[in-house]
């Protein structure tokens, strides 16, 4: 089982849009795939599951598979959480 | 007993048929007796995949109607009938309590419903209302109830409270001959909707589903904003005439795409104000001769984050692209007062209106107006672009706004012009014109802010006057202060399409007139009509009267 720790940095959190994405993503791996913060979790593969964890900008999660593709289906899901979902950066500068 | 309802006109046109009440799609039946476990399962995977396919259709044809944002609304309910958080439980129901296929889903639905509505964040509160719906679908596709969309493609004269998003992507123009609402206004999803389908439409109707029952004959008179109930056989031969009129008017002209030039040899443009990139084909259809305003918070609102700078140049793109290379001005940002802004955590505000909306929200939130401004800027090369700044009051609002531009853009320089909407606008109009390349009038506003009238609030709606003089007298100092300047000035809002309005404007010196789609063959006929130096008699005789009763009768009068 691999398991990283990712922070949530674009506007909104884990609302529908990333939300979505994030479902998206895991339904391409064979894996068990869940999303941990604090005491609570989400099966990865639900738009629902992830929204009801309330997930706001600046928090951790936890991202754990378990499974054949357990090594790119986390790495695929951090970098799809650090890319900020592809939302614009926050700032005007750029 | 003939009724007569008034509302604010949303798509104009007559439209003559059977009220078709829509109270919103029945509830189905949620009880019904327990079949066996497997025979609920089944019935609950057909109606599943039923729900699926009606959702992918309503899907598909949103996004090539309306817009991305609300398409991806109803991705996320399609998602939501294949998600284990809201289904392990709904078969579990059925497993474990013998519960029929609709009470599972019921139950199931009102659970989760119930834990998003106790969430602290307003966004992921207002999911529960799309779980109701999603789920709401599924017991209605399980008892065999129509899907809802089914009945509003049902033919006659639409009459209900508001129209969802849904609903009104359904809406066909070939069978729902009029749409009248109880609530909404003239730039709402229906509204909007109704004129891109030609369908004549009043919006605002509060007793509307008080005085209306199914069946009955209703006349909509979208251009004058007035419902008439029940008529009697007098009335209803008199709209079948002035209906067949319009239509003959109709087909006799194509797009009227000539220019408008008055009897006197001075030419007037007519511009489209527009709220979606479908509307700018309907605006070249009906002879537009630009985009006057391009309402940019159509590609805000209806989703949960502000878009990305990559899908508004897209949108910027396509809509400048299409109309090239006539102009189009794009109205930045205009959220804020009634229109809350997705994502943003604003103060509760106790007088919106008054409030932080408009360039005022922009300025606030540099990361968004920047991140709009860069879009804007880069889609610039594909056509004639002006950009426009909302809800101006100072020239701090204007001087700052162009900083944030100059460092958007990237040496790319835009014409920049503002709205003339509040009274200190109008009155710095001198100090305002040698900051920007054009003024926009923006009656609707300006006549809100100088009489004090919120024509929403029933109470007061009789003080909205844009023909009062006071609101005259505003705009008659804007554009002189732009014309002396040699900078455009345009009048846009509901006035500029009044039949009235033509010969008022002209003779005030406007040149520009931008109005919604369906009223720009009239302005244009209107203009025709116009003779300049008459008109200049006329708009100065009605900046002396003292009421707008005065002015609209000296008006009248001058056409007959």
């Amino acid at each position: 089982m691999i398991s990283r720790t990712v922070t949530i940095l674009n506007k909104t959190g884990l609302h529908a849009r990333p939300a979505g994405l994030f479902v998206e993503t895991a339904n391409g791996f064979r894996s068990a795939i869940k999303v941990l913060k604090g005491a609570k979790e989400a099966d990865a593969r639900s738009l629902l599951g992830l929204m009801l964890l309330e997930v706001t900008p600046g928090t951790e999660i936890a991202i754990q598979a378990h499974g054949d593709d357990e090594t790119e289906a986390v790495a695929a899901l951090a970098s799809l959480v650090e890319s900020r979902f592809g939302e614009a950066p926050p700032t005007s500068d750029s | 007993m003939p009724t007569l309802l008034k509302g604010i006109p949303a798509s104009p046109g007559i439209a003559i048929g059977k009220a078709a009440v829509w109270t919103g799609p029945a509830p189905g039946t949620r009880n019904r007796p327990f079949a066996g476990i497997e025979e609920e399962l089944a019935r609950l995977s057909a109606a599943v995949e039923r729900s699926k396919a009606q959702l992918r259709d309503i899907r598909d044809r949103a996004a090539v109607r309306i817009g991305k944002s609300e398409s991806d609304l109803f991705h996320s309910h399609l998602l939501m009938l294949d998600d284990p958080v809201l289904m392990d439980p709904v078969r579990e129901g059925i497993r474990s309590d013998s519960l029929c296929a609709e009470e599972a889903v019921d139950r199931a639905v009102a659970l989760l419903a119930g834990k998003f509505e106790a969430m602290q964040n307003e966004y992921l509160r207002q999911r529960a209302a799309d779980v109701r719906e999603a789920g709401g679908r599924l017991i209605r596709n399980l008892s065999g109830q129509p899907s809802g969309e089914v009945e509003m493609r049902g033919a006659g004269v639409i009459c209900a409270r508001s129209l969802s998003a849904s609903e009104t992507s359904q809406l066909d123009a070939a069978r729902a001959v009029g749409i009248v609402t109880a609530e909404g206004g003239a730039t709402s999803h229906a509204a909007i909707l109704a004129r891109a389908l030609g369908i004549p439409s009043v919006a605002g109707v509060a007793s509307l589903l008080a005085e209306t029952r199914d069946g009955d004959d209703v006349i909509v008179d979208g251009s004058a904003g007035e419902v008439l109930l029940r008529p009697g056989e007098e009335a209803l031969e008199l709209y079948r005439r002035r209906a067949a009129e319009e239509s003959r008017a109709r087909a006799g002209r194509t797009a009227d795409d000539g220019p408008a030039i008055t009897r006197d040899g001075v030419r007037i443009e007519v511009l489209a104000n527009i709220s979606c990139v479908a509307e700018a084909d309907a605006a070249l259809a009906a002879g537009a001769e630009g985009v006057g305003v391009l309402r940019s918070e159509f590609l805000f609102f209806h989703r949960e984050a502000p878009p990305s700078g990559e899908e508004q140049f897209e949108a910027y793109r396509e809509v400048l692209s299409r109309m090239a290379p006539r102009r189009v001005v794009v109205r930045t940002l205009d959220a804020g007062g009634d229109k809350v802004l997705p994502g943003w955590q604003g103060a509760p505000e106790e007088n919106p209106e008054l409030g932080l909306r408009g360039i005022r929200l922009c300025l606030r939130n540099e990361a968004l107006f920047g991140c709009q401004l860069a879009a804007l800027m880069r889609a610039a090369a594909f056509g004639n672009l002006a950009i426009m700044l909302p809800m101006v009051s100072t020239l701090e609002e204007v001087r700052r706004s162009k900083e944030i531009i100059a460092r958007a853009g990237g040496g790319v320089r835009v014409p920049l012009g503002v709205m003339i909407e509040t009274p200190a606008a109008a009155l710095m109009a001198e100090e305002l014109a040698e900051e920007v390349d054009f003024f926009s009038i923006g009656v609707n506003d300006l006549t809100q802010y100088t009489l004090a009238a919120d024509r929403g609030n029933r109470q007061v709606a009789h003080l909205y006057q844009p023909f009062h003089p006071a609101v005259l007298r505003l705009i008659q100092r804007a554009a002189d202060a732009a014309i002396r300047r040699g900078k455009r000035v345009a009048v846009c809002g509901e006035m500029a399409a009044h039949p009235l309005a033509a010969p008022l404007l002209a003779g005030l010196g406007i040149r520009e007139l931008s109005v919604s789609v369906p009223f720009i063959g009239a302005v244009k006929a209107s203009i025709r009509r116009v003779n300049l130096g008459e008109a200049g008699e006329l708009a100065e005789a009605a900046l002396k009267l003292g009421t707008a009763e005065e002015v609209m009768r000296r008006l009248g009068g001058a056409r007959e």
